[in-house]
């Protein structure tokens, strides 16, 4: 027979967990389901759908500018390479900014687009979600953290840019690139192999 | 001038960590075994991570320099604090964090032996900063231990560490893995922390608990990055008294499935 956990031990059970939300939200993105929709506006004013994109192939990138994970990959150019590299092939990439105002990395629009053109980001579109709905609802909990979108809508990859998960520029040399990696297989028709990892990198810094 | 002055103090910022070496004894015997810790002291409100650092973050690294034949092994972790950030939960340590360290001196050393850890970790508030740095410790050669100022901080680091050897079940209920965990005295109630990254829920590791004749039946729920089912999953559990103070670091449980049939 099983005794029922009294209330005072539920509550020291938890201490771990106390200080999260009590009701966990489960957040909607999974690989293999439809991901989450969304409009989100650009460093103009202009809106952009997830939906607008059907048919083609979307990766999501959330960012920080000041996070120093974030720093390795722009410092280095290898986000830059990457981007260049997944709109040869035709991907929209969609760089993802949820810092909310007053918080590390937020940007005013005008700020952005200077900081996208002085460091070259060739995303198509930088978008704000200030006020944290969108990464919410993709679970996004680090910058970076990338999603890779199939052209039916359907997420087929999301998790960590690579698989050495520090600040170290040093260390892109010889890195396994999950988002390159999902992009060539799915583009070949083929499954791809590592649908999913833990991300790595700051905490995205939402609004309190 | 004076511009060019702030800009140099500007780019050689003081770091926010510090680090230190000690160890118990100012000397070491040939071929004996010391122990000693990687420190590193942060400020109020200033945080470095875990082993399994959770949603963000990662542990610091240390890399050594030894003379020829000594050897350490990887720096031990005491155990975390749930750190809450948004929705995301991350694990760490915060104030004066001691990494407990174990020192093998070379059976041959002769003369003092210069022990240097190289180390680089992220230290986050509000936002992180990576810093690294270069501790150096020279020990004396003697016969025997001979206390060094840092002997009672090393003793008391190396209590923090959790046990290890916790052996308990796994069963998966569909999703869901749930755990049977015994020897956890009695605690009136326990803490949580996944040991790796990707398998369960950082924010809310346990789903439930209850408390059988021999320990804890706990419903764990797993990480959305979670392939599969594995049939082994680790779990640091650290019981806690009626008020929830922890009684002691806790201990590392392997949970594992029973064997299938042929």
């Amino acid at each position: 027979m099983r005794t029922p956990i009294v209330i005072a031990s539920a509550a020291a059970l938890f201490a771990a967990a106390l200080v999260v939300a009590q009701k966990p939200q489960a957040s909607q993105a999974q690989v293999g389901q439809p991901a989450p929709a969304f409009t989100l506006k650009d460093t103009e004013g202009k809106a952009h759908s997830l939906s607008s994109f059907k048919g083609k192939y979307v990766v999501l990138e959330w960012t920080n500018h000041e996070c120093p994970f974030v720093r390795k990959h722009y410092g280095s150019g290898n986000m830059q390479k990457l981007q260049k590299w997944a709109k040869e092939k035709g991907v929209v990439w969609l760089t993802i900014l949820s810092s909310a105002p007053g918080k590390q990395g937020y940007l005013e629009p005008a700020e952005a687009k200077r900081l996208t053109r002085e460091q070259g980001f060739a995303c198509a579109a930088y978008l704000f979600d200030t006020d944290g709905r969108v990464g919410k609802a993709y679970g996004a909990r680090t910058t970076p953290h990338m999603y890779v979108i199939d052209p039916k809508g359907t997420l087929i990859y999301m998790g960590a840019i690579d698989d050495k998960p520090t600040a170290n520029p040093d260390d892109i040399r010889g890195a396994r690139n999950h988002v390159m990696e999902a992009l060539k297989e799915a583009m070949a028709g083929k499954p791809v192999s590592v649908p999913s990892t833990q991300p790595y990198g700051c905490s995205v810094k939402y609004a309190d | 001038m004076l511009a060019t002055l702030a800009a140099v103090s500007a780019l050689a910022s003081p770091p926010i960590a510090q680090l230190r070496l000690v160890c118990e004894s100012r000397t070491y015997v040939p071929g004996s075994a010391l122990r000693a810790a990687v420190v590193l002291d942060l400020p109020k409100g200033w945080h470095v991570y875990w082993s399994n650092p959770g949603d963000s973050g990662v542990p610091p690294r240390v890399r050594w320099k030894l003379p020829p034949g000594w050897k350490a092994s990887e720096p031990a972790h005491p155990a975390p604090k749930a750190h809450r950030d948004s929705e995301f939960v991350s694990y760490v340590h915060e104030g004066k964090v001691l990494l407990p360290v174990r020192l093998q001196a070379s059976r041959d050393a002769r003369g003092p032996a210069r022990l240097v850890a190289e180390a680089d970790w992220l230290v986050c508030k509000e936002g992180c900063v990576p810093e690294s740095a270069v501790a150096t410790l020279v020990l004396q050669p003697g016969s025997g231990i001979v206390p060094s100022g840092a002997r009672e901080a090393v003793a008391g680091a190396f209590q923090s560490i959790p046990a290890v050897g916790g052996r308990g079940t796994l069963r998966w209920e569909g999703d869901r893995p749930i755990v049977e965990a015994n020897g956890l005295g009695d605690a009136a109630g326990l803490e949580a922390f996944p040991t790796t990254p990707g398998v369960l829920m950082h924010r809310q590791p346990v789903a439930r608990a209850e408390r059988t004749p021999q320990g804890w039946r706990l419903e764990l729920n797993r990480s959305e990055f979670l392939q599969g089912r594995p049939r082994a999953l680790e779990l640091l559990l650290i019981p806690t008294d009626p008020s929830g103070r922890r009684l002691g670091p806790g201990r590392v449980f392997v949970f594992e499935a029973a064997p299938s049939g042929p």
